[in-house]
């Protein structure tokens, strides 16, 4: 009876740890702190109604990068956990044992990779994708929803184990089997680990593929795809990527968790398992999921830096093919990742040359980023500081990769400190200063005003510097032979200098987010001084800058027929700037819009599968079924729900457009 | 496919004020596409373990003396003549006649029904001599190859209850009879894949 | 005053590169710098094959920083002098385009080459030329420890192996009861992994005596930083006078110490066995192996089509004979 209710829960699963209770408690208050304040604010109806249950984008966006930015803190927390137990267990145990360790490290990366970079992507692509093809919408509202509450569900459950179990995994954040098996880990937090995976995995198939589809289906008549703006374009392959890579995932996942629950043997050491197709699985996921990281980046950069040296993007045809190179290869060299599993010569050589392809198209960008700002007139707003800082960054983790896709040169550094700087090098310096500066970017698109511009480029530099000191020692630390994941190391390998350097490299970086995190709170106290009136404050070139800042929720009264490339830059040339027109206020041509409805659909099936992936996790029947059902009769009400738009009428948006102008 | 959808919405459906709704379920129909095809990625995971495993057997039995050949034919009987009278309720569907669409979309659920209890019960003869899915790295990715299928089988049942409800208490709407076009194209789907199984699995196990 | 203060900024900024490159310099300088001081063939030619290879990245990235640094500066919104130069029209022509795809393809093609060679050279399978016959040491990663076996001497060893100098050693690893573990001694060789039910091989070569730290360098649970060992080189007189010691050795590795060795344990300390259990090695590889353990009738049949009993399971006899294992069983895909 016991079982049946609790499963393998037990009272042990109570925090017991001091990591955990104090996570569970820092939780909890967190938790009670939000509800009295929603509940003496009198917002529960306002945050439902107008956010959790919204179909809008805009919102949806919004709430992505809201969630993303709570998961930062979370990982880099992680971050200083491990760099803390480094500087320290030399000789000794360090203040972490060896399994807490590996559980922090495996937990930063799942919540790096999963919540905070893809959902720093996914929040922006909902804001400006939309905006830049000239959409009012994605092509699944609903869907979009999901995607956002799965992913958000996901994130939950990765976190839960504090409360819960107090264990995650200790295997590496790609719970590498057979270290992953039943075997090597028999408590609860591989599973956390997988379902966590499988809820925000699906979410971002889902996710994916909504964008292919808009971006086919969706854009601005006249938009031909050769006149797309470039984050449409790498979004669009980081999709393509998303929609062939992540099925991999979810059924590699899958099948780790078939061998752990009903003792398969897919990966298992025993029984004619095969471990190595866990590897080889998990890294035709794993690799292309890098150029989902960095992809959207790479046009988010594009866009900067022809908007900042206000100039068009130099070869854009050929940027496009680019991005689309480094698509199709990117599946092609996932074998690069276990050179030293022994594959012969011919296969690891094809794969290590495959992998050297990948930098003549990257090459071609950089060399087009460079020629982009030749004969222009540079603008050093904060996401150029950003931009350029990442090219530097970009070339250096282009040198260190050669090491990398070099067979006999990686049996050297592979698992290796080298081989942490090299990829903390690319998502990082591409990814995360990215967000940063696409964040920055479109942030007066996204709240009405600008950030704050010295405190951006203080924090960019605190961030430069804090990137180099604490990842050069990683590159030196490799080459002493330093593998990664240890949590103690004997004094005579001389690493300590080198760890502790690290560690400073942290601190630095850590002065850049507090510097980030008061530049938003100043930036929201002087919101009057860098409102964004006209809509387009850095004198951009693509469809989202015609709009007001903020857009309304319909994004466009009208939508814009386009003629070419950089529309919006052409327009202005035109002189048809559709907010300066005189006539605009009694632009009488407006048609009715239809818009999806809010629904709760998306935050119902997301608890469901949230509750089932709990229950699987720890082995309990009848959450499960209640889960299982709960998600299909969700479904099956949703599908006989033929009524999920309203209409708004032309009038009502007459209404809205002239109050805006007159205002 | 998309021309075979817009010529049968323009039967008497009503269309709202913008006009957007036959593009909306064109739109549903291409976005469904994309699914199967990432649903597809799935199968060709398993289908790959499956066939990386084939032979792990360790010292347990392999397909060949598994496979009891009669009963597979009679499922992959029933799922093929299940997707050819999916088609002719497609055909009433698109006629607007509601008796006739329900009554093969219920043969189609029979014969559904009839492959499933079939897979089910070779599974439990499987089961019960002792070659379960923990005998052998081959038997499961055998086991989880084809409740994979199975267990999509099961949920084109599900819909297929609720797509006879709706055909019965509904009007043929756009929305609605591009939802019974999904549900058409997902069980295809899944006899494409059942062949692929057959192929793979049960004539490879057979004769190689 | 003013012109100092102008000039502090960018001084500091100077002082600061140099001091770290300085800083670096020395930290490679220094021996703990395993990688850049190799004491063997293969590690050397590993080495000098990252050398070749940031080389081909500088002919290209070099320039590129300094364009870019160029641009960035001349072309500044504030530069009034290169104003008129302004050209918002401006874009790199199909000529350019073409210059920009075929000069990093030319290096690329360069270094397909070199890799290519190399990784065929630097084959772990491959045997090294030397006119010595060399010496074969089998290696069991254990839960989290290193066992060597020295079939030709009989003996064997826990996390310490010694070698003769200027001899190849002809490792086999395998795995028994460990997940995926990673043999590394950087001073010599890249890792291998090691692996249950497998053999992978690994040449090495030590140019003189010495002593090397040796690692497991892939996470394998709780007792993964400590699995450490340390491999020495010797004359080969030395080695044989230890060979002969070890013999002395009070501890055996037989069926039931190595069931006790078997059990997880951390930081072992070093053990020497006097002697080893014939076909002990083998006997823990063909422990993963699926025919090894038929009891019925019916197995028989499908040992002609075991494919993975073919190709690389049973391939402890025979991987010194060119025959690569490949033990992808991937290939199919």
């Amino acid at each position: 009876m016991k079982n049946f209710i609790f499963g393998k829960l037990t009272l042990d699963a109570i925090p017991h740890l001091w990591y955990t209770i104090a996570a569970t408690v820092s939780i909890i208050i967190m938790m009670v702190v939000s509800v009295l304040f929603l509940t003496k604010t009198k917002r529960w109806g306002w945050l439902w109604h107008e956010w959790l249950t919204s179909t809008d984008p805009k919102k949806i966006g919004t709430m992505y990068l809201i969630f993303a930015a709570l998961m930062f803190f979370r990982g880099l927390i992680d971050v200083g956990m491990v760099w803390l137990q480094q500087s320290i267990a030399v000789n000794s145990k360090g203040y972490l044992s060896a399994d807490h360790f590996q559980q922090i490290f495996t937990a930063h990366g799942d919540i790096m990779v999963f919540f905070v970079t893809m959902g720093i992507f996914f929040g922006l692509m909902n804001w400006i994708i939309p905006l830049q093809i000239g959409a009012r919408d994605l092509a699944y509202p609903f869907v979009n929803s999901l995607g956002l509450w799965l992913t958000v569900a996901g994130g939950i459950l990765i976190n839960l184990f504090f409360i819960i179990g107090g264990d995650f995994a200790n295997t590496g954040w790609l719970a590498t089997a057979p270290l992953s098996e039943l075997e090597f880990n028999p408590s609860a937090g591989v599973d956390y680990l997988i379902w966590s995976l499988q809820l925000s995995g699906l979410g971002s198939l889902l996710a994916g593929i909504n964008f292919i589809v808009t971006i086919i289906k969706e854009r601005a008549p006249g938009m031909t795809l050769m006149k797309m703006p470039l984050f449409v374009w790498t979004s669009f392959f980081g999709m393509l990527l998303i929609i062939t890579a992540f099925p991999v995932l979810t059924a590699t996942t899958l099948l780790l968790w078939l061998d752990r629950f009903f003792g398969m043997h897919f990966f298992t050491n025993n029984f004619g398992g095969n471990p190595m197709m866990y590897f080889n699985l998990i890294w035709m996921w794993g690799h292309p999921e890098v150029y989902i990281l960095v992809l959207p980046a790479f046009g988010m950069y594009s866009e900067i830096v022809a908007t900042f040296s206000q100039k068009k993007i130099s070869g854009y045809t050929s940027m496009v093919l680019a991005g689309f190179t480094i698509t199709v290869l990117s599946y092609l060299v996932w074998l690069h990742h276990f050179f030293t599993m022994g594959a012969g010569p011919e296969v690891n050589s094809f794969f290590g040359i495959v992998t050297m392809l990948i930098a003549i198209p990257s090459g071609v960008q950089v060399f087009n980023w460079i020629f982009t700002m030749y004969k222009g007139k540079i603008i050093f707003a904060s996401p150029m500081y950003w931009f350029i800082g990442f090219v530097a960054i970009f070339m250096l983790g282009g040198i260190t990769g050669v090491f990398m896709a070099s067979p006999p040169a990686d049996f050297q550094v592979h698992n290796s400190l080298f081989l942490v700087a090299h990829f903390h090098t690319m998502i990082v310096g591409v990814a995360l200063f990215g967000s940063f500066a696409g964040i920055t970017y479109w942030f007066p698109k996204i709240m009405g005003f600008k950030l704050n511009e010295k405190l951006g480029i203080r924090a960019f530099w605190f961030w430069l510097i804090g990137f180099f000191v604490s990842f050069v020692p990683l590159y030196l630390l490799g080459f002493m032979g330093a593998p990664r994941r240890i949590d103690r190391y004997d004094a005579s390998t001389g690493w300590q200098p080198l760890y502790i350097t690290a560690m400073v490299g942290f601190v630095i970086i850590c002065g850049g987010v507090i510097i980030q995190v008061y530049q938003f709170i100043v930036s929201i106290r002087d919101r009057k001084q860098n409102l964004d009136t006209t809509g387009d404050p850095w004198n951009g070139r693509t469809l989202e800058w015609s709009t007001p800042s903020p857009p309304p929720h319909y994004n466009f009264a009208i939508i814009p027929t386009v003629t070419s490339r950089d529309e919006f830059w052409q327009m202005k040339k035109r002189g048809e700037h559709p907010q300066l027109q005189k006539e605009y206020k009694e632009y009488k041509e407006y048609k009715d819009i239809v818009l999806p409805k809010n629904t709760a659909m998306g935050i119902y099936i997301s608890g469901f599968a949230f509750l089932f992936s709990f229950a699987v996790v720890w082995h309990i029947l009848w959450p499960a079924v209640i889960g299982l059902i709960g998600t299909i009769v969700c479904m099956i009400i949703l599908s006989f729900d033929e009524h999920r738009e309203y209409v708004l009428t032309a009038a009502e948006i007459a209404k809205i457009e002239a109050s805006r102008v007159q205002g | 496919m998309k021309d075979n959808l817009n010529l049968n919405l323009n039967v008497n459906v009503k269309v709202n004020a913008t006009g957007e709704v036959a593009e909306e379920e064109d739109i549903k129909a291409f976005g469904f596409w994309i699914y199967l095809m990432t649903d597809l990625i799935i199968f060709a995971v398993l289908f790959a373990t499956f066939c990386v495993l084939r032979n792990s057997t360790f010292g347990g039995p392999s397909g060949r003396e598994l496979f009891h050949m009669p009963s597979v034919l009679a499922e992959t009987l029933a799922l093929l003549i299940s997707s050819f009278t999916c088609s002719l309720a497609m055909i009433e569907v698109h006629q607007q006649r509601k008796i006739p669409a329900i009554a093969w979309f219920a043969v189609t659920f029979i014969l559904g029904a009839i492959f499933l209890s079939l897979e089910v019960s070779e599974f439990f003869e499987l089961i019960d001599k002792g070659n379960n899915w923990q005998r052998s790295a081959f038997l499961s990715s055998f086991f989880t190859l084809v409740a994979t299928h199975g267990l999509h089988i099961f949920i084109g049942l599900l819909w297929m209850i609720c797509a006879m409800f709706r055909i019965w208490f509904r009007p043929f709407s756009a929305f609605h009879i591009s939802n019974l076009f999904r549900l058409a194209l997902f069980w295809h789907f899944l006899d494409l894949v059942w062949i692929f199984i057959f192929t793979v699995v049960y004539g490879m196990g057979h004769l190689l | 005053m003013k012109r100092i203060k102008s000039i502090i900024g960018p001084l500091t900024i100077i002082l600061a590169i140099l001091l770290s490159v300085l800083a670096i310099f020395f930290v490679l300088k220094n021996d703990n710098t395993l990688l850049i001081h190799p004491k063997g063939p293969i590690a050397r030619e590993e080495f000098h094959l990252m050398i070749t290879n940031i080389l081909h990245m500088l002919i290209i990235i070099g320039p590129t920083y300094i364009l870019l640094f160029m641009v960035v500066w001349k072309y500044r919104a504030k530069n009034l002098k290169a104003e008129t130069e302004y050209d918002p029209e401006k874009s790199i022509g199909i000529f350019g385009q073409l210059i920009f795809w075929t000069v990093p393809s030319i290096i690329v093609a360069s270094m397909a080459i070199i890799t290519w060679n190399a990784t065929h050279e630097l084959d772990p399978y491959r045997p090294l030329k030397s006119d010595i016959t060399p010496i074969r040491i089998q290696v069991v990663a254990l839960n989290w420890k290193w066992l060597f076996i020295y079939p030709q001497q009989g003996i064997a060893t826990v996390n310490f192996v010694q070698f003769p100098q200027s001899t190849p050693v002809h490792f086999s690893l395998a795995a028994d009861g460990a997940p995926m573990n990673s043999f590394w001694i950087p001073q010599l060789a890249g890792q291998i992994n090691s692996m249950a039910g497998m053999v992978t091989p690994l040449y090495v070569m030590a140019d003189g005596p010495g002593v090397y730290a040796g690692r497991v360098a892939e996470i394998n649970g709780p007792g993964y930083s400590d699995m450490t060992f340390v491999a020495k080189s010797t004359s080969k007189s030395d080695f044989d006078s230890w060979v002969t010691s070890v013999k002395q050795s009070p501890h055996q590795l037989t069926d039931r110490t190595y069931n006790e060795l078997f059990t997880p344990s951390e930081n072992n300390p070093v053990t020497l066995y006097s002697y080893v259990e014939k076909d002990l090695f083998n006997k823990i590889v063909l422990k993963y192996m699926p025919y090894m353990h038929s009891n019925s009738n019916n197995n028989s049949k499908n040992k002609s089509n075991n494919n993975k009993m073919d190709h690389h399971h049973m391939d402890h006899p025979m991987d010194h004979t060119m025959d690569h294992p490949m033990n992808h069983h991937m290939d199919s895909q």
